[in-house]
């Protein structure tokens, strides 16, 4: 093990150990101290931490235990402790089981890896998030990408579309459109992972108004001036009620009160000002007291 | 001949006294930093205090009473075989702060630092025991001496720790 490593290891371990007994409330003082020490032992020689967290997860411990145990081998490079978290991640029940998949994506190793997809075909859907998260902390596109591909259900699509947008998967969620289409999943994929080119394609284009519509609204997401000047761009450009509302939205979302405003003083019917005031009151802004003093104004 | 015996007697009841204290006079030591080295074999402890320049590391002065210290292990921190060196902080006779590190790394403090010489590896280890399993002894505390157990490696403090982790296990499991 290399200094580096040794450092990151033992300042992982001290980090930890503020979960060792200080967030252990509903667990035993045995349970907390066998907790303790397993933390410890992420300083510990490979050889040596090795066989107390297998002696661990083979006894009767409780699942918080077992849990830490895994940690601890997650941590471990060698062919054992992979053998053991694959294992587990196999053949264990319930948190168990979801919490040795999640190791094996902290682990990063490959191979391991690899195997978790064999275990997301035939795993229930807390399986499939575990092996999802998995893969999310090992930042494995590729493995998302495929669950994305082959899913045969909506649920399964989202919830693999929506990890590639944590992981700024930005290659992959195009490639998925190209694919797929586009759906709503697939426009806040975009806009969590702040991919502004793909956002605006769908944006401007009125195939579909419905999507054309959420892509708007998600533009307020990602922000930022290009993104306010569109969004003033768009409403004034819109040819129907529900885009001019979607980008009206998306200023909302992106907090943008001055391009309200600027499409206030521009609007001709009282319907539009009363409209736009609205907005200008939900978002607190001031702009409504500008409103109101020049309105007082106006009337003295 | 008698009085021989019962001096030398009295004189090794001396010299345990002053060279192995309990873990009770340590803990009811005066306020400050104490430091006692334990010689157990399968003990290797090269930790010292580290800075990072640049991306570059270097072994650096550990200064005791800095609450972030960071640590390391490295060739130039290579201890004798067998040695480890704690460093204990105690304060209202309650252990505070508990480092272990190589007896070749070089340490610092605003105070001074109590120095109990060799303690033999069954005391440093009730001493360490009596600190984990103490509930009036802070949580941070009891998991640094944990981690200083752990650091030390010790095959004292490893069999202490198996048990530890083995209580209620079922036999054959």
């Amino acid at each position: 093990m290399n200094t580096l490593t040794k450092i990151l290891i033992i300042s992982a371990g001290l980090l930890l150990s503020g979960t060792g007994y200080a967030q252990q409330a509903a667990i035993s003082d045995a349970d907390e101290l066998k907790i303790a020490a397993l933390e410890a032992l992420i300083s510990a020689p490979p050889e040596r931490a090795l066989p107390l967290a297998n002696k661990v997860l083979a006894g009767d411990n409780s699942d918080e235990v077992k849990e830490r145990a895994l940690f601890i081998l997650s941590q471990i490079d060698t062919p054992e402790s992979q053998a053991t978290l694959v294992r587990f991640a196999r053949e264990a029940n319930g948190s168990l089981q979801e919490e040795a998949i999640r190791m094996i994506g902290i682990s990063g190793d490959q191979a391991s890896l690899a195997g978790l997809s064999e275990i997301y075909a035939s795993g229930n859907s807390n399986v499939r998030d575990a092996v999802l998260e998995a893969y999310l902390i090992a930042g494995d596109k590729q493995a998302v990408f495929e669950i994305a591909v082959n899913a045969d259900n909506t649920d399964d699509f989202e919830e693999a579309v929506e990890t590639l947008g944590a992981m700024g998967a930005s290659d992959e969620l195009r490639e998925l459109r190209g694919r797929t289409g586009v759906s709503e999943s697939l426009i806040d994929a975009y806009a969590i992972s702040g991919d502004l080119a793909s956002l605006l394609d769908v944006a401007r284009d009125n195939s579909d108004v419905e999507m054309q519509a959420e892509a708007i609204e998600a533009l307020g997401i990602i922000g930022g001036d290009q993104v306010n000047a569109e969004l003033v761009e768009i409403y004034r450009a819109a040819a129907s009620e529900d885009i001019r509302e979607a980008a009206l939205d998306g200023m909302l979302i992106s907090g943008y009160d001055a391009g309200v405003l600027e499409l206030y003083r521009s609007a001709q019917s009282p319907a539009e000002k009363k409209e736009l005031l609205e907005y200008l009151v939900m978002m607190d802004s001031d702009a409504v007291w500008e409103i109101v003093d020049a309105a007082l104004e106006g009337g003295q | 001949m008698r009085a021989a015996r019962a001096a030398a007697l009295a004189a090794c009841v001396v010299f345990a006294a002053i060279c192995s204290p309990t873990h009770a006079e340590l803990l009811a030591g005066s306020d400050g930093w104490h430091s006692w080295q334990t010689d157990e074999a399968g003990a290797i402890t090269d930790m010292c205090c580290f800075t990072r320049q640049r991306g570059a590391g270097s072994r650096a002065v550990c200064y005791l009473d800095e609450t972030r210290l960071v640590f390391s292990s490295g060739d130039d921190c290579a201890a004798s075989p067998g040695r480890a060196q704690y460093y204990v902080l105690v304060e209202d006779g309650k252990p505070r702060e508990i480092r272990v590190l190589s007896e070749a790394c070089p340490v610092e403090t605003g105070g001074q630092i109590t120095d109990h010489g060799i303690v033999p590896a069954a005391e440093n280890l009730a001493w360490f025991r009596r600190v984990i399993e103490d509930r009036t002894v802070s949580n941070d505390v009891r998991e640094e001496a944990l981690f200083a157990l752990v650091l030390s490696e010790s095959n004292l403090a490893f069999d202490y720790l198996d048990r530890i982790l083995s209580a209620n296990v079922p036999a054959g499991r």
